[in-house]
């Protein structure tokens, strides 16, 4: 919440030059030199958890022992450790593994497009909406609060009502869900930096407003969108499962994580536990990995620290 | 930056949230060999909790829609016969209920019926001619005042060609129809489209649409309460003209979710359920629980969609047939807790022959007669479009399919979705699945009624439709079930039709719920049932 409700005092600071500002990542910069090496670590460690499941993904074809959609049903829910199954089997008689592996290329691209998207849109509408007048930011935004109210489910049936179940409609969902929060979050971090003085500073310079959108605020929030979009992706990847457990995302057979998840719950309480468990994991791990990787990252956008660098 | 970090572990536990839900059903209600009970006294008392998987529709007898909702009102109203559900008959015997005795006229077009004396309505209002005539009236007559158009066009199928009911003495009634139609009081004692008996006086006072929110009958249980997507409560009729029954009250839960319900058996807070999955039979029967074996009175079968240009030729409808091994759908996808069913015909049903076959299991036929239709391998490409619930059905049934060369594409949507789409099929779509049966030989008729829903043109298959025709009215009792076997056999060449499988788990009981028994019907009797110690 420290960033939110941060008092609106501190813009003298900004004044005095920019890396004395005390601002998002002030806290941060006081670490040591070993706390940035852990954060640096983090980053490290996240995008080698990503790079390893995108490299799994692009190149499933040739990793995945088994083709992920055919499967033998006389061998269904075979156990992990299975011979010739490392993870099992499931409902169909399936690879789970080989599926997990597949899985990955319509979970991660999937959350990964429609969070660019919502991020794109998101961002557009709070900049002009923190730079515009009262009458359109007030449209903008009120538009942005029926959105939050409006029932995901209902606008996600429409889209597989309009395009037919797929793909398109899960990227869609995605974008309804997160445009929202990403313009609520950014709108708010522009009518921060607005008020700033370093912007007026530019206004009494005669720099103009697309310059002061683009060069000023917009690498002043550009660090909060990146994280924030970052931490989205692991939760989109969660959400697009309940989309295509209600029959209108991803179409079976297809591997897809969710998917996964929604096929394998039906068998928890009979025993079969791992059938959801394991790709219930690799959603957690990935989900986690993108959060590391959003808030490190949130240092190498950071203006101040990167200005000081140079 | 901590905001971030939080948001990141939201994530990863609303992740692990979805996979773990369900894990922390408790272990079990506990096991005794319930089986063992047949020798035991019958105690009266309790309250009986049920598991619906779906919320039923209106509790109207008129109304009636959906076995779950038949479940629940056959509780509160009773037909003019009803079968017998004991399970000890199979097709299930006509028995009087709210009527004592029957006759039907030479030529099968009148049947007069002697009212059961001394039957009230839960209201205290008696049961007579006069109060069955405004039944009737309710769903045949424009004239009445309380004519119900809703209710008149669902019992179409079956009254339609009702000339006149008519009041003969205060406990005599008569119905004629403008055909021959033998299967009347089979049908009487069924849950759709047929004329259960609720009290007129509700309806007068309440309106038609009002009915279900105050249903009254002549049955054993009479209403308390309901609660949308919750429950509905009934409770012992005191002035039941029949047995009385053992339990204090009845509570239907509505549990949607197959995980959810089955826990809610396990833990104890209900003692029923219905719709058990095949993947759970084994863990309940481990933890001491019945699930009793039968088939009911249904079968899951697969429609072509007519409007699909690739159907019209009986090679390739023929071809799916063979190429589809039935027994081995029963023995994977559903553990063997399935039969697999080659007759158009469910089993409980009169007419139902189990030594029927269409086109057995063959392959190389299937591959050869795509052939000879013009359809090499990966060329014949279609949709098959399900309900999630029957997802699984359709994956098994894309791989089957491949190995005769077809290529199939799956849709899978929510209910109502799906119900749209069967109905009104999009260009590519080929096959949709259903589950429906009834225990009387009309349900053929009906069936087949289903199928032109589906863009079968009935005009393009007249043998069928006059063979159904000719045993639909009969005026030859004897002829009457014979005639429906030669319908079913000319459906059945004709290949309109791919009957699949048959449940044989469906309910699950806890293990002290006594009394209990599945005949060959979509539903249950629970006024035999009570609960042990």
């Amino acid at each position: 919440m420290s960033v939110l409700q941060r008092p609106a005092g501190e813009a003298v600071a900004a004044l005095t030059g920019p890396g004395r500002d005390p601002g998002p990542s002030g806290s941060r910069r006081r670490r040591g030199p070993r706390s940035r090496a852990r954060v640096n670590a983090q980053v490290v460690i996240a995008l080698a958890i990503i790079a390893v499941f995108v490299l799994l993904a692009v190149f499933a074809p040739l990793i995945a022992p088994y083709d992920p959609v055919a499967g033998d049903a006389s061998q269904k829910y075979l156990p992990v450790g299975s011979p010739g199954f490392l993870l099992g089997t499931d409902e169909q008689g399936r690879d789970i593994l080989s599926r997990l592996i597949w899985g990955g290329r319509t979970s991660m691209l999937v959350s990964l497009i429609a969070v660019v998207a919502s991020t794109l849109v998101g961002s557009a509408l709070a900049l002009t909406a923190g730079f515009a007048n009262d009458r359109v930011a007030g449209l903008i935004m009120r538009s942005i609060d029926v959105m939050f109210a409006f029932p995901v489910i209902i606008a996600a049936l429409a889209f597989a009502i309009i395009l037919g179940p797929g793909l398109l409609v899960v990227v869609l969902a995605i974008v309804f869900v997160a445009t929202p929060y990403v313009t609520r979050i950014v709108f708010v971090e522009v009518k921060r930096h607005r008020g700033r003085e370093y912007v007026e500073a530019a206004v009494s310079l005669g720099a103009g407003f697309w310059s002061i959108l683009f060069r000023e605020v917009l690498p002043n929030v550009a660090g909060q969108i990146v994280v924030y979009a970052t931490g989205l992706v692991g939760a989109m990847i969660v959400f697009s499962s309940s989309i295509s457990a209600l029959g209108i995302g991803v179409q079976p057979p297809a591997a897809d994580w969710g998917r996964m998840i929604s096929e394998g719950a039906k068998v928890i309480i009979s025993g079969n536990v791992t059938v959801a468990l394991l790709p219930g994991l690799v959603v957690l791990v990935v989900a986690l990995a993108f959060n590391w990787l959003g808030d490190g990252l949130n240092d190498v956008f950071d203006p101040h620290k990167r200005r000081s660098r140079s | 930056m901590r905001t971030k970090r939080w948001l990141g572990v939201g994530a990863a536990i609303l992740a692990a949230a979805v996979v773990l839900s369900g894990c922390s059903a408790p272990a079990g209600a506990g096991g005794t060999d319930a089986a063992a009970a047949g020798d035991e006294t019958p105690q009266y008392g309790g309250d009986l909790v049920v598991g619906l998987y779906l919320e039923p529709l209106a509790l109207d007898p008129h109304r009636q829609g959906y076995w779950e909702t038949y479940r629940v009102t056959r509780n509160i109203f009773e037909g003019l016969t009803r079968e017998d559900t004991s399970g000890s008959t199979d097709p299930t015997e006509i028995q009087p209920a709210l009527a004592t005795d029957w006759s039907v006229s030479d030529d099968g077009t009148t049947w007069t019926f002697d009212l059961r004396e001394g039957v009230t309505f839960h209201d205290g209002s008696p049961f007579d001619a006069e109060a069955l005539d405004k039944n009737v009236r309710r769903i045949s007559d424009p004239t009445y005042e309380f004519y119900d158009e809703n209710s008149a066009k669902k019992l179409a199928t079956w009254f339609g060609t009702l000339t006149s009911g008519t009041v003969v003495d205060d406990h005599t009634y008569q119905f004629q129809f403008s055909a021959p139609f033998l299967g009347f009081p089979r049908i009487l004692a069924q849950s759709m489209s047929t004329l259960a008996i609720g009290n007129p006086a509700v309806w007068e006072q309440y309106g038609n649409d009002g009915f279900a929110d105050h249903p009254d009958g002549t049955g054993p249980y009479e209403f308390v309460s309901r609660t949308i997507g919750d429950r509905i409560e009934l409770k012992k009729f005191d002035g039941y003209w029949g047995d009385e029954p053992y339990l204090d009250s009845l509570t239907f839960r509505i549990i949607p979710n197959n995980q959810t319900r089955l826990a809610s058996l396990l833990s104890g807070e209900a003692d029923l359920i219905s719709y058990v999955q095949p993947e759970d039979v084994q863990t309940l029967e481990d933890q001491g629980f019945q699930v009793p074996e039968g088939t009911g009175s249904s079968l899951l079968y697969i429609s072509y969609n007519f409007k699909n240009p690739a159907f019209a030729d009986e090679k390739v409808r023929q071809a799916l047939i063979y190429g589809l091994d039935r027994q081995k759908l029963a023995d994977e996808l559903y553990n063997g807790y399935a039969e697999p069913q080659y007759s158009f015909q469910p089993p409980g049903n009169e007419a139902y022959d189990p030594d029927v076959r269409d086109f057995e299991y063959d392959p190389a036929k299937a591959i050869d007669l795509l052939k000879q239709a013009g359809y090499g391998e990966g060329e014949l490409k279609f949709t098959i479009v399900v309900d999630v619930a029957n997802q699984n059905t359709a994956e098994w049934l894309q791989s089957e399919y491949k190995q005769i060369g077809v290529d199939v594409e799956i849709v899978s949507l929510d209910r109502t979705s799906y119900i749209a789409r069967a109905y009104g099929p999009e260009e590519g779509d080929g096959l949709s699945l259903d589950e429906y049966g009834g225990t009387y030989a009309e349900w053929l008729s009906q069936g087949f009624t289903g199928l032109a829903g589906k863009g079968l043109n009935p005009a393009d298959f007249p043998d069928i439709t006059s063979a159904i025709q000719a045993a639909a009215t009969t005026a030859d009792p004897d002829a009457r079930i014979g005639l429906w076997k030669t319908a079913e056999e000319t459906l059945r060449n004709d290949a309109v039709v791919i009957p699949t499988v048959n449940l044989t788990r469906y309910y699950a009981l806890g293990s002290n719920v006594r009394g209990f028994d599945w005949p060959a019907t979509n539903w249950y009797d629970l006024s035999k049932v009570w609960l042990a110690n």
